[in-house]
């Protein structure tokens, strides 16, 4: 689990109080707070809420999840040509904290809520798979590697996946660690997903992650121990020598990964839904991904360029690998 | 500012003596120093709440402004008298909500769930049975919701009583007077709880807009481009001068400004 994971509040719904998983949990944080409550929801969706002074010592809330438990994939969110595409959240929040990290758009809480209902989760999806297969994205308001011990939500999901060859997982991460392979075995559908940055943009925005060479190490032990794996070049993110710092990242890539064995590569610049932007703004005045002069399109921040950032990321990559691995996002649409 | 609430004279005259404010003028009690303002609210959730609305709305409020409510409770888990406690849930015993201060800083350890009902606590008709209970808690912390946030308002206790038992009010000034070193500590911890960023100020920023004939949405434009470029660490003064230099700036009209301002945003930002 990440090192920063210290949570001084625990808030538990009043019904799961005695949940075996709820204990499990609370096992591990002895000297916290827990804080019995009605509804997580209650404490997660506060008004006026400051992200950055809660992110100083994040709190927990263990809550069940109730209504939609599966949406359906964003336009700007990658589906690799599946024709039903879904999302799905078993915990909201996330131990990291990138700058540009659409949660703090839409959330104006730090904390990390944790759904342990995961049986209602697999009783609705196996319903979903009635009407045929799909593809279901995990991760894209936590990082589920980083709070494995906590959730053990990656173990059920694989252990689901095996049973359930029509469906096809994808984990995205930016966790180094290379303990949770082997629950992979037998699971050629679930994609783990990596996303890559440049260490200057990790440096930069991707705080508390693990550096590039850790990521990358983690891909290698990936790769190794027989998983699927993706690789996600997005959001590509303007530094300055921007191009330099990607053209480098793809050098390191083809030298330091077999790029044969990597199921595809998705790429895709910074993009964001134009309220999420107008709110990250207000929030975080001093982050300069977020304050970067966008330009509007379709409802989304996008750089004013980035069709052609995309093309030129493309050309890049197909120096290295096929061409049909290379995903952006109109090839999606 | 600090905003200080009590409910009783009792419970803010040790800290108005400690902190050696001074009465001001208006139909509110108020004790000030230029740092804290403590205000005496009166007993029971509408007082406080009207007058924790009022004290708040009238004031600037500023990112690094904190509330801190402090005063007697009853324990009604058997709290020993004079323990001093945290509170990190208010629940208003009338209509059921909950409401939760954030706690990232802070001296104390012992923290509890805080009840608010309209009446002296009684066993028989609270739904209370445990935490600590007063008459003001929550309906502050409603009232303050609408100006601050929940990690811009503390609650600190001490425990008088078990409910039905009487103290006076020598007795409510000598526990407040004990809270004094724990209600310092923890305006410490909501010093660095609430601390401000400092701002990032674009130098001549006006001036800059001005050389373009900037029309409202130009500035706009050219105020994000220019917090970017701070941000990031862009020497975006250089490039304005270059142009000056060049007598491509000042534009001799919108138009032009216009022109120029898409050129100086490419050679910036790509
Ligand atoms: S790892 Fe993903 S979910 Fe976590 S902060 Fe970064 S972008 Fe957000």
């Amino acid at each position: 689990m990440n090192s920063s994971a210290n949570f001084s509040h625990i808030y538990v719904e009043s019904e799961i109080r005695s949940d075996p998983r709820t204990e499990g949990i609370l096992a591990r944080f002895p000297d916290s707070h827990v804080i019995l409550v009605q509804r997580g929801s209650d404490v997660f969706n506060r008004p006026r809420q400051s992200f950055s002074a809660q992110k100083k010592s994040r709190s927990l809330i263990l809550a069940r999840k109730h209504g939609t438990l599966f949406y359906h994939g964003a336009p700007v969110c990658h589906s690799f040509h599946a024709s039903r595409f879904f999302y799905t959240t078993t915990a909201v929040g996330c131990l990291f904290d990138c700058e540009y990290c659409w949660l703090k758009g839409i959330y104006a809480s730090a904390s990390l809520m944790i759904f342990i209902n995961q049986e209602d989760y697999f009783r609705e999806l196996e319903e979903l798979l009635k009407d045929g297969s799909l593809f279901l994205s995990l991760s894209y308001e936590t990082d589920l590697f980083a709070v494995e011990e906590l959730t053990g939500h990656i173990h059920a999901w694989a252990s689901f996946a095996r049973e359930h060859p029509d469906l096809v997982l994808e984990i995205r991460t930016k966790s180094s660690r290379t303990d949770l392979f082997r629950c992979f075995e037998n699971c050629p559908n679930v994609i783990v997903a990596y996303t890559l940055s440049p260490q200057s943009v990790i440096t930069a925005f991707e705080h508390h992650t693990p550096s590039l060479s850790k990521r990358i190490q983690a891909v290698r032990k990936a790769l190794a121990e027989g998983c699927t794996v993706r690789l996600c070049l997005d959001p590509l993110i303007k530094v300055n020598g921007w191009r330099k710092e990607y053209e480098a990242l793809t050098d390191t890539l083809d030298q330091e990964i077999d790029l044969s064995r990597i199921k595809d590569v998705s790429i895709g610049s910074y993009r964001q839904s134009e309220p999420y932007q107008r709110r990250m703004r207000k929030r975080f005045p001093y982050s300069a991904v977020i304050q970067y002069p966008y330009e509007t399109e379709d409802g989304y921040c996008v750089y004013s360029d980035h069709r052609e950032i995309d093309q030129w990321m493309r050309g890049l990559l197909e120096r290295y690998m096929e061409k049909e691995k290379i995903f952006s996002l109109e090839d999606c649409e | 500012m600090i905003f200080l609430f009590t409910a009783l004279y009792a419970e803010a005259k040790p800290l108005i003596e400690h902190w050696h404010l001074k009465r001001k003028e208006g139909p509110i009690q108020q004790f000030e120093n230029g740092e804290i303002t403590l205000t005496v609210t009166g007993t029971g959730p509408i007082a406080a709440a009207s007058v924790g609305g009022a004290v708040l709305g009238k004031n600037p409020r500023h990112a690094d402004d904190f509330l801190i409510s402090a005063g007697i409770c009853a324990g009604l888990s058997h709290q020993k008298k004079g323990s001093i406690v945290l509170i990190h849930q208010l629940i208003d015993q009338n209509s059921g909500r909950a409401f939760y201060p954030d706690i990232i800083f802070t001296s104390l350890k012992r923290e509890e769930t805080l009840f608010t009902g309209s009446r002296v606590w009684n066993r028989e008709s609270s739904v209370a049975d445990h935490g600590l209970y007063d008459m003001e808690g929550a309906a502050l912390f409603e009232a303050g919701s609408l100006f601050l946030s929940p990690h811009q308002m503390r609650f600190l206790k001490t425990v008088s009583d078990t409910g039905d038992t009487l103290v006076t009010p020598q007795e409510v000034s000598g526990l407040m007077k004990e809270l004094i070193p724990s209600l310092e500590a923890e305006i410490e911890a909501m010093r660095r709880q609430c601390a401000k960023e400092e701002e990032v100020l674009i130098e001549n920023e006006e001036e800059t807009a001005d050389l373009f004939q900037a029309s409202l949405t130009m500035r706009r434009q050219i105020h994000q481009l220019l917090l970017y470029c701070t941000l990031a660490g862009t020497d975006w003064k250089a490039v304005i001068q270059q142009k000056i230099k060049q007598g491509l700036l000042p534009a001799e009209n919108r138009s032009e400004g216009k022109k120029r301002l898409e050129e100086i945003r490419h050679e910036l930002i790509g």
